[in-house]
């Protein structure tokens, strides 16, 4: 059995640590990503132009694309809420990542936990040089964390970080 | 592998090859294009071909599966053109598995699977006769004492718990008649092992105690087998059953006492198919514990066994419903790493209707599991009440507008009775729901009408996650999410501050 003594002074809790915003040109990506998402849902009502006339197509059409160009313009607007949220925190035994706006949630992984760790991009984050890093464990839900918006330095030197740190702790 | 293997693996080419084999003889015997001899020569020479290519292929499969053992790795060789060898490390191995089919009794032979926690790699089976085994099993077990050795100094404590665990069955094995009375026969093997034997009218009665709606299943499942079956034979056989049932429709007609009997009558076949689908399985129990390792051998007609590691096992789950609790018994499962078991089989180990949750957590968590005292914990609130009741409640809404669209006002009962048996189940889950930290291990209590209990290790959690949603700064209620490497638990509607101390407890503890 085990005992070790839980010393809750010494600990920084999750919720007062100092979280390291993303680089600020992720919410330029991410505007884009949105925008572009919001763009191809208005792609699907014009088809319906496609289709034999009836009463009230145009009518049906002009306020599908009116109710989701409203929807994207909320959706951009609370883009710099979410963004200043965004943010990781790394103690000495764990990482933390935090999102979410409507939802917001809190994600810690210890470190002895980690199976592997990657850096990645996508075509839009590529257009502003930013990087992803990928965090996998062997849970069976939140088996990913992904932490965006890095530059490929910060990313390099996160990614390091935790195969170092991964390395000395013990499971 | 022995010589009796290739017969397995004829059988095995057998059933692969049928589908084919019977399209192909259907195709060339219907039609007028051969004579009736034509046409028995032709189905003879393609029950030929089909008997020779079947033995072709299980006899490359045989002569070119080759295994041993060499510097702690199980290597596995096959294929003739594609030739494949696979190189399993015995400590990564994450169980052990036997299966032991029919054809397999006969032959007395049995399929060795190994699991790993690879979740790509393919399934590695060796059919083995006993001498086989036995020499594998020597050499596993040869395996695990040198890393025992090994380790002796990092685990000295496990091992003194694990001692205590195999000791105390040991020391007082319990006589025969307490196996009859909910509690599971224990003998006491060679040296500190542990034999559990559990008894088929346990298994029984362990099964009409389950959820009665998965019977439902079952007969669903073997319902759609024979509408398929039906359909199969000719397109317009459901036409003429409902044009035949729409002719008769009056004379067929029941007293409303009819239906009710049908209805008894059809309860009771549903109930027959799953306790016979559970006594298949699970009949003739049996569980053997020694050196931290544990074995699990069931079936009636095929006997499967699995052979774990303690440590393998990431949740020990505890159910007792109402049922359960008044005849005495409980559903245990111990739960593996999702992509180290049988996922096509299911072969958590499940046992049903006997009352050995305290042997299995005996076994996994310490002898004294019991009395490790309580660090802290949290209830959900009336928040997860909403959570549990939210499908039912638009179902009902949805059923309740379509009536009194139709002017059906008194079937306006039936969602309205709906909706309270969803209101006395998220009640339920309401007081049920609760998160304890004891000073060794994690106890999260669930379940609406059963009461389900889950034991989880600090070190089997992987990672934890705490959710706010907009009510939160109103309500100061958040969910806490904790995973482990096969089971994940959501515990919604947590004090915040409860669940904030046990989610810092959980991320310090679990290193």
């Amino acid at each position: 059995m085990t005992n070790r003594q839980w010393h809750p002074d010494n600990i920084d809790p999750v919720e007062e640590l100092s979280y390291t915003p993303l680089e600020k040109s992720y919410l330029k990506t991410l505007a884009v990503i949105t925008a572009l998402i919001w763009l191809g849902l208005m792609l699907l009502p014009l088809f319906l132009l496609l289709t034999d006339e009836f009463d009230g197509r145009n009518l049906i059409v002009i306020c599908a694309e009116a109710v989701l160009l409203a929807a994207g313009l909320v959706n951009l607007s609370i883009l710099p809420k979410a963004y200043a949220y965004k943010g990781y925190a790394v103690r000495e035994h764990d990482i933390t990542y935090r999102s979410g706006i409507v939802f917001p949630k809190t994600v810690t992984i210890p470190f002895c936990k980690i199976q592997q760790v990657s850096i990645r991009q996508n075509p839009v984050s590529r257009m502003f040089g930013l990087y992803a890093v990928d965090i996998v464990n062997g849970a069976q839900m939140l088996a990913e964390t992904v932490i965006p918006g890095l530059t490929r330095e910060k990313a390099e030197e996160i990614k390091s970080l935790l195969i170092e740190r991964t390395g000395n702790e013990t499971k | 592998m022995s010589g009796s293997a290739y017969w397995v693996l004829m059988a095995k080419e057998l059933r692969e090859f049928a589908g084919p084999f019977v399209l192909l003889v259907i195709v060339n015997i219907t039609g007028d294009k051969h004579t009736f001899s034509g046409k028995i020569l032709l189905a003879s020479l393609i029950c030929a071909g089909y008997l020779v290519l079947a033995a072709l292929m299980a006899f490359i499969d045989w002569y070119f599966k080759k295994y041993y053992i060499e510097g702690g790795k199980l290597v596995f060789m096959n294929g003739l053109l594609n030739k494949g060898i696979t190189s399993i490390p015995l400590n990564k191995v994450q169980s052990m598995r036997t299966r032991q089919g029919f054809i397999y009794r006969v032959l007395e032979l049995r399929g060795v699977l190994f699991d790993t926690l690879a979740s790509k790699s393919a399934e590695v089976e060796l059919i083995l006769d006993d001498r086989d085994w036995k020499a594998l099993m020597e050499r596993v077990e040869m395996q695990e004492e040198a890393v025992e050795d090994k380790d002796s100094g990092a685990e000295a404590v496990t091992d003194a718990d694990a001692g205590d665990v195999q000791g105390v069955p040991a020391g007082k094995a319990v006589d025969k008649d307490m196996a009859t009375e909910g509690n599971p026969k224990e003998e006491s093997a060679a040296g500190n092992a542990v034999r559990m034997g559990f008894s088929n009218s346990n298994l029984i009665k362990g099964a009409f105690c389950q959820n009665h709606l998965q019977g439902m299943a079952v007969l669903f499942a073997a319902l759609a087998a024979v509408y398929n079956s039906v359909t199969t034979v000719d397109d317009h056989a459901v036409d003429h059953i409902i044009d035949y049932v729409d002719t008769y429709a009056g004379t067929l007609s029941l007293q409303p006492s009819g239906y009710v009997v049908i209805a008894v009558a059809l309860y009771f076949f549903v109930m027959l198919l799953w306790i016979g689908k559970v006594f298949l399985r699970y009949a003739n129990m049996e569980v053997r514990i020694a050196r931290g390792q544990l074995t699990f051998e069931s079936g009636l007609i095929a006997r499967n066994s699995s052979r774990f590691s303690y440590d393998k096992v990431c949740t020990v789950y505890v159910k007792r419903n109402f049922l359960e609790q008044w005849l005495h018994g409980s559903t245990v499962m111990l739960r593996q790493a999702l992509n180290a078991t049988d996922e096509k089989k299911g072969a958590d180990v499940r046992v049903y209707g006997s009352d050995s949750a305290a042997d299995f957590l005996n076994w996994w968590l310490g002898s004294g599991y019991g009395s490790s005292p309580e660090v802290v914990s949290a209830r959900s609130g009336y928040g997860l009440m909403w959570h549990v009741m939210r499908l039912d409640i638009l179902i009902s809404l949805a059923a309740a507008v379509t009536l009194a669209c139709f002017g059906l006002y008194v079937w306006l009962a039936v969602p309205a009775a709906w909706l309270l048996i969803s209101l006395a189940k998220g009640f339920m889950a309401v007081r049920r729901g609760r998160i304890t930290l004891k000073e060794d291990y994690i106890e999260i209590h669930n379940g609406r009408f059963a009461d389900i209990r889950n034991y989880v290790k600090y070190s089997n959690i992987e990672v934890v996650r705490l959710k706010a949603t907009p009510f939160t700064p109103y309500s100061r209620r958040v969910s806490l999410t904790l995973s482990t490497n096969g089971t994940s638990f959501t515990l919604r509607s947590l004090q915040e501050q409860e669940a904030r101390e046990i989610y810092e407890r959980l991320v310090f503890f679990c290193k």
